[in-house]
């Protein structure tokens, strides 16, 4: 005879809040301000064409973008080559070598990309010293050689976890019915396809919206074409109309690859490859080296010339002494990112998961991430200009809001992954045994996803502290971020300050990623 | 007694239950079987209020459980559920998981039930250990302690002695018997040998679509 009953918490019930209204939180912040930026744009285009004859030099804007499209495909073509040679490795003769060097790929991943224009820029001087007078020091070229190293890591990580993603026995299969080489030659590069892809994708977006890198070459692209509009004409449907080709060409992109998202980043466990010694033949050996070699100088050239660089020892006191605030106000938008954003990336995850990953859910998440970050800054600027918003519009609450329109995708993508990966009978225990839904989240759904939660406000975190884009336009007077000050710093050739801010950026990384890993190879073992 | 009147549930084309109808006695103890992958295990997440359905309408001792777009929260339907793997929460001493259906009662009931089930189930040196600290067997006889423990009026079980050892088979299906002779339970047994259960269930279902055959 049972002695309680749930008399009185009988309650009829539907799922979760989260699981039902997650994603209007989602909605209200990173896509309203992109719909009132693109309404109010399209709005002043009448007005624009009866002020304006002839709006902007049609044909030196087609010319430009296609130079910017075919210099971001190169970039994507050559980080996918190497990435794939390299992340080869994880199951070859140096797979020790490359698990080793992906907590160096980790921290160069977050090191600003003009700092490691800064590192080519030194090397290849000290190369042209040595009497190579050819290598040039601006130009396409040489942006391009600096951009796919600065973009290696992104992509890098992305396909060697393809492979460590991959099916044990996907590999054993093809061992027993043929020699390594064709298994290398054959089989892994179908393995890898949709990794290959995604990386190429994000290289190629990632690279048409950054604009620090082309700029220190010397070298005009779209994305500064765009700030220029904007710094110039102060005219948000000139800037619109201006950038519309390459929002619309990284939307089709986007959702084409949307499909890849479910394999890539949502699905697989990390398997164990240790004892799989798979034999390279000599040739791709070398190649695979060679490929492991760039990878090591991709994360390698940046920190040495920040290491190397004696000025910036005996300066770094007084660099950080100038920087304090700068540095802090950094941290305080960072951590309210984080803070205003774990909550929101959780319910947005949780909206998703309950539904099923689709492409158009995959969309919702990601589709902010094709909006150049000037986009972002001024769309934010645009709708909380007011007088009813001058609260928002004058403090450091605009800069976090436009962190979180950049980045809180990633976090959203990152919390999903590991929900997606978490076996569903683990919640439905304690559904059977718990009527309190917010107590099942906050008892068992948010310990099991801790490391995934952390992980996605980290991510938020470090990309937060090296935004630009958006964050130099929304910063309020009085205010000012270390990306900005660095870049300053760089504008006016101030070499060994800019090397300072970088160490000091490097540290706080450093300082944030060892606990977090620590703690989650903890709670693993 | 569990009703299930026309239940339907698809996974986007796939039809899984096509207007199921089926009735189980209080106190009965049906093995179900079939191949894999037919819906055998959805039958029982949507008997427990884990998985939605799109048509018709489960009644459980006579309480509808799902009206009106509203369904009846899982915890509140006194069922017990048995899964394919163990999924104890890693986070949690085996102590908090076993303890966890029982957290708004008092302490002394509490303690009572906990007693009695780690006596019946051999567990009483477990309890301050992580899930990862046991083996697969001590894994499964706490998942087993976590649900019963509560009492549940219905017990769902998916395919309970899969990995088990011959021992373990034995034991695990002493303790099911015991219980549902002490509590009266309706048993509700998914496997694919129904060999193994031959001696306990009062029937044994052929899983179809649309029913029990």
């Amino acid at each position: 005879m049972n002695r309680f009953t749930y008399a009185g918490r009988a309650r009829q019930t539907r799922s979760a809040w989260p699981e039902r209204f997650g994603h209007w939180p989602f909605l209200l912040l990173i896509w309203l301000p992109l719909a009132v930026l693109f309404v109010r744009a399209a709005m002043g285009l009448p007005e624009l064409a009866l002020r304006d004859g002839r709006l902007f030099d049609w044909a030196r804007e087609a010319w430009l973008l296609i130079k910017t499209l075919v210099y971001a495909s190169s970039v994507a073509g050559t980080v996918c080559l190497i990435g794939f040679l390299t992340a080869a490795y994880v199951i070859g003769p140096g797979q020790r070598q490359i698990r080793s060097l992906t907590f160096l790929l980790l921290i160069s991943l977050t090191i600003p990309s003009s700092v490691h224009a800064l590192g080519w820029l030194k090397w290849l001087g000290l190369i042209r010293q040595l009497g190579l007078d050819g290598v040039a020091s601006r130009g396409w070229v040489v942006s391009w050689l600096v951009q796919s190293m600065a973009m290696l890591p992104v992509g890098l990580l992305i396909i060697a976890g393809g492979v460590l993603v991959q099916n044990r026995e996907h590999f054993l299969a093809a061992r027993l019915l043929g020699p390594d080489s064709r298994f290398v030659v054959k089989i892994l590069p179908g393995l890898l396809r949709p990794q290959l892809l995604a990386a190429g994708a994000i290289v190629w977006i990632l690279t048409l919206n950054d604009y620090a890198i082309p700029s220190i070459f010397s070298v005009n692209t779209y994305a500064i074409e765009i700030f220029v509009e904007y710094s110039s004409s102060y005219s948000l449907a000139r800037t619109i109309l201006k950038s519309l080709p390459l929002v619309l060409l990284q939307t089709a992109v986007l959702t084409i690859i949307l499909k890849l998202v479910p394999q890539v980043f949502l699905s697989g466990r990390l398997q164990d490859f240790s004892s799989l010694k798979v034999r390279f033949p000599r040739s791709l050996g070398v190649l695979a080296g060679l490929g492991s070699l760039l990878a090591v100088l991709a994360a390698a050239i940046p920190l040495s010339v920040i290491f190397l660089s004696k000025e910036m020892w005996l300066d770094l006191g007084l660099t950080f002494g100038q920087s304090v605030t700068d540095y802090l106000t950094s941290l305080g938008i960072s951590a309210l990112a984080i803070a205003i954003g774990s909550p929101l990336a959780l319910s947005m995850a949780r909206w998703i998961h309950a539904r099923g990953v689709s492409r158009k859910g995959l969309f919702l998440i990601l589709g902010p991430v094709a909006i150049p970050g000037t986009l972002t800054g001024i769309a934010l600027i645009h709708l909380f200009n007011h007088p009813w918003s001058n609260w928002i519009y004058n403090s450091l609450l605009l800069p976090v809001l436009a962190i979180l329109g950049r980045f809180l995708p990633f976090a959203v993508l990152v919390i999903l992954a590991w929900l997606q990966r978490l076996d569903r009978e683990l919640i439905w225990a304690a559904r059977l045994l718990e009527p309190d839904d917010a107590r099942t989240t906050r008892k068992i759904l948010i310990p099991l996803l801790a490391p995934g939660i952390a992980t996605g406000a980290t991510l938020l975190f470090l990309l937060g502290l090296g935004e630009l884009g958006a964050t130099v336009l929304t910063v309020p007077p009085g205010f000012s971020t270390l990306t900005i000050r660095l870049y300053n710093y760089l504008h006016y050739g101030a070499t060994d300050r800019v090397l300072g801010l970088s160490f000091l950026i490097i540290l706080t990384i450093v300082l944030i990623w060892v606990p977090l890993l620590f703690w989650q190879r903890s709670r693993r073992s | 007694m569990i009703e299930l009147q026309d239940v339907s549930k698809a996974y986007g084309d796939q039809v899984v239950l096509d207007r199921f109808c089926h009735v189980f006695a209080t106190g009965s103890f049906t093995a179900i079987s079939g191949p894999s992958g037919i819906g055998k295990t959805t039958l029982l997440q949507v008997i427990a209020g884990l998985l939605p359905i799109e048509k018709g309408q489960i009644v459980l001792d006579g309480q509808v459980t799902n009206a009106q777009d509203q369904i009846l929260h899982p915890s509140v339907r006194r069922i017990g559920f048995v899964f394919q793997f163990p999924a104890l929460w890693p986070h949690m001493t085996v102590r908090q998981n076993v303890l966890y259906g029982l957290m708004h009662q008092p302490r002394s009931l509490q303690e009572e039930r906990l007693a009695e089930i780690i006596t019946a189930l051999d567990i009483a040196d477990l309890l301050d250990k992580r899930p990862a600290e046991l083996s697969g067997g001590q894994a499964r006889r706490v998942s087993l302690a976590r649900t019963l423990i509560t009492h549940p009026r219905l017990l769902l079980l998916d395919e309970p002695l899969n990995n088990l050892d011959a021992r373990l088979k034995d034991q695990v299906l002493a303790i099911v018997a015991d219980y549902r002779i002490k509590q009266q339970a309706t048993v509700l047994w998914v496997t694919h040998d129904p060999g193994e259960v031959s001696g306990l269930a009062s029937a044994v279902g052929q899983f179809n679509p649309g029913g029990l055959v």
